[in-house]
């Protein structure tokens, strides 16, 4: 169109100059031609630009085509890949759609199950269907409570009574159940995960079984550690639980035969006076009831005191103390006040009262056991225990129940807790040295223990003075003590010795 | 004169040797006037090449429409010059080059299509 303007500009301008002048027909051909290829490229203008715009917009929706569907692919592949990993868990996987109807099973689910997606006509048929039966049973599962069924109601439920039957075994399961919500908040699909519970049943079983074998065979221990206490215990009666104690031993199982220890002790003697004139007044029977009646009542006053019998020698008793003589002391006491209350009860009944004598030594003793492989027994080795014995057999001698030893009143805590005075010196068997021997009166009559208490400084005078063989003036002094205490024996025993003294000293 | 263009996304780079114009990676620019240094590449490389320019598109992943729009306006500068001829390679894995190329050869018949 241009190129035609201009032409007719151009005629217009030069009007005048070719007013006579017409354009030669050579000159309007090759303008027409100029014009017809003007149009031409034109053409190609335009077609190349609608082959623009198609190529364009084709290219558009190509690439948009392809973008598309790598989107799709993408997200198929991630389902894949989520669906391969479902596939892959080692635990059973099952869905239910909002129907109720199954919509996946994974591998593991198929194993466990038995069987893969079914269709069912309705979810009430999902136990049927898949043999659920309740635990140990033959009886279907109740379909509404599955934990997938109870998941597409909206709760979150659990179970694990319940199994599978396939056609040669039964798989006991314990199954989870969670819904999914769409976004309206409905019920979308329910999820099952379940797993094969057989090995843990199994573990089960095997730990109640376990817990049942170790509850008996703790009960077999206690009967046996019962039955082992009951056999200390009735060794204990023989062989004293603190002479195994002592050497270091809970129970006399344990014992070795030559097993030994060497403590300070003190050693108490007992002795009914003149058993053997009243035992013959009895027939065997009445004999041992006497001395059992007898030593079951002794027998308190020296375990309560820390002491224990370390042996009955017929009437005889031989306890053994620990620590201070206190102990031992308080013993006999004790034992010559029951005895007192013993005595007003056999007079009571008729019965002759009875006396008894103990002694008491302080001193190193070995204490052991001999014997050989079949007969064992615990036994004391000590020069104390003899001298015990013989101060034992002396209360007899100045009519006196209790006595001891210069030892053990050494080892009392405080001597003048007691009612002591001194008694005899007593030469050890083999041996040059003396020992000096008191008497305890404190379980003395009340009279008798305060007239001796009363006389004690005369009493201890005169035995100063008979040590240094003034016999006369002893002689007076226990005369003055039998005055105000005729009953007492060692005053008149030494009296009666002064005499003896002076008439022998007389005659040389 | 810079005959490389080098981005993140993209790479173009223009070899004498083989008279080969190489696109490699997307290019997701938008309208004519971010394709312009482009457009201003091809035309020197057009400038100085005496007889065919070699479009490499094998490599090139993605091109938007304003892409495919500045190479065609290139094609149809070229043909109407018709000086060069043009010979472009695309690739057979890479989706879209099937049909956008080919209608290359609509703006210019004589164009070397090759798929590798």
């Amino acid at each position: 169109m241009l190129a035609v303007e201009q032409f007719f500009v151009i005629r217009g301008a030069n009007s005048r100059v070719m007013l006579e002048e017409q354009p030669s027909r050579e000159q309007l051909l090759l303008e027409i031609e100029r014009l017809r290829q003007q149009v031409e490229d034109l053409k190609e203008e335009k077609a190349d630009l609608e082959i623009l715009l198609e190529t364009t917009a084709e290219h558009s929706d190509t690439v948009e085509t392809e973008l598309r569907s790598r989107a799709f692919e993408a997200v198929r592949e991630g389902e894949i890949k989520l669906a391969q990993f479902l596939e892959a868990i080692p635990i059973g996987v099952a869905v239910l759609d909002s129907q109720g109807q199954p919509y996946y099973v994974n591998h593991a689910g198929q194993q466990l199950l038995g069987q893969g997606v079914l269709q069912l006509n309705a979810v009430e048929d999902l136990s049927e269907s898949y043999q659920i039966y309740i635990a140990g049973t033959d009886t279907i599962y109740p379909f509404d409570n599955l934990p997938i069924v109870r998941a597409l109601r909206g709760e979150n439920a659990t179970a694990d009574d319940l199994e599978i039957h396939q056609s040669h075994k039964k798989v006991p399961l314990e199954i989870w159940g969670t819904p999914i919500f769409d976004e309206g908040g409905k019920v979308a699909y329910a999820i099952a995960v379940f797993q094969d519970v057989t090995e843990r049943k199994e573990a089960e079983a095997d730990r109640h079984l376990f817990i049942k074998k170790l509850f008996d065979l703790n009960q077999n221990l206690e009967k046996s550690l019962d039955a082992e206490s009951e056999l200390t215990d009735a060794y204990g009666r023989f062989v004293p639980h603190q002479f195994l104690n002592l050497l270091g031993y809970e129970s006399i199982i344990d014992v070795n035969l030559g097993d030994q220890v060497q403590q300070e002790m003190s050693v108490l003697f007992a002795d009914i006076r003149d058993f053997t004139t009243l035992s013959e007044t009895m027939n065997p029977q009445e004999n041992f009831k006497f001395i059992n009646a007898y030593l079951s009542r002794m027998e308190p006053a020296i375990t309560s005191n820390n002491g224990f019998i370390d042996k009955y020698i017929g009437d005889a008793i031989m306890a053994l103390f620990s620590d201070f003589a206190d102990d031992a002391v308080k013993a006999g006491i004790a034992m010559l006040n029951i005895l007192n209350d013993y005595n007003q009860h056999r007079q009571g009944v008729g019965y002759v009262p009875i006396q008894i004598g103990i002694g008491i030594n302080s001193g190193s003793l070995m204490l052991g056991t001999v014997g050989g492989k079949s007969r064992m027994d615990s036994t004391v080795i000590s020069d104390a225990v003899n001298l015990a014995s013989r101060i034992e057999g002396l209360t007899k001698d100045y009519g006196v129940p209790l006595l001891i030893s210069q030892q053990t009143l050494e080892r009392l805590r405080n001597p003048a807790d007691y009612a002591i005075r001194i008694v005899d010196k007593v030469q050890v068997k083999g041996k040059s040295q003396y020992v000096v021997v008191y008497e305890v009166f404190d379980a003395d009559s009340p009279e008798i223990l305060s007239a001796k208490l009363a006389n004690l400084s005369v009493y201890n005078e005169a035995m100063l003075l008979c040590d240094r063989k003034d016999f006369r003036e002893a002689g007076k002094l226990f005369e003055e003590c039998l005055r105000t205490n005729p009953s007492d024996h060692v005053a008149r025993i030494y009296l009666k010795r002064c005499r003896d003294w002076r008439s022998l000293l007389k005659g040389i | 004169m810079a005959m490389e263009i080098n981005t993140e996304d993209y790479q173009i780079c223009y070899d004498p040797a083989t008279a080969t114009v190489s696109f490699l990676g997307s290019i997701r620019l938008s309208g004519p006037a971010e394709y312009a240094p482009i457009a201003q590449l091809l035309t020197q490389v057009a400038d100085v090449e005496p007889t065919k320019i070699t479009l490499n598109l094998q490599q090139l992943e993605f091109l938007n429409s304003s892409g495919i729009n500045m190479l065609s306006k290139f094609i149809i500068e070229i043909r109407k010059t018709a000086r060069v001829r043009i010979a472009v390679q695309g690739s057979q894995s890479i989706g879209w080059h099937g049909k956008s190329l080919r209608n290359f050869q609509r703006l210019m018949p004589g164009l070397q299509l090759d798929f590798l």
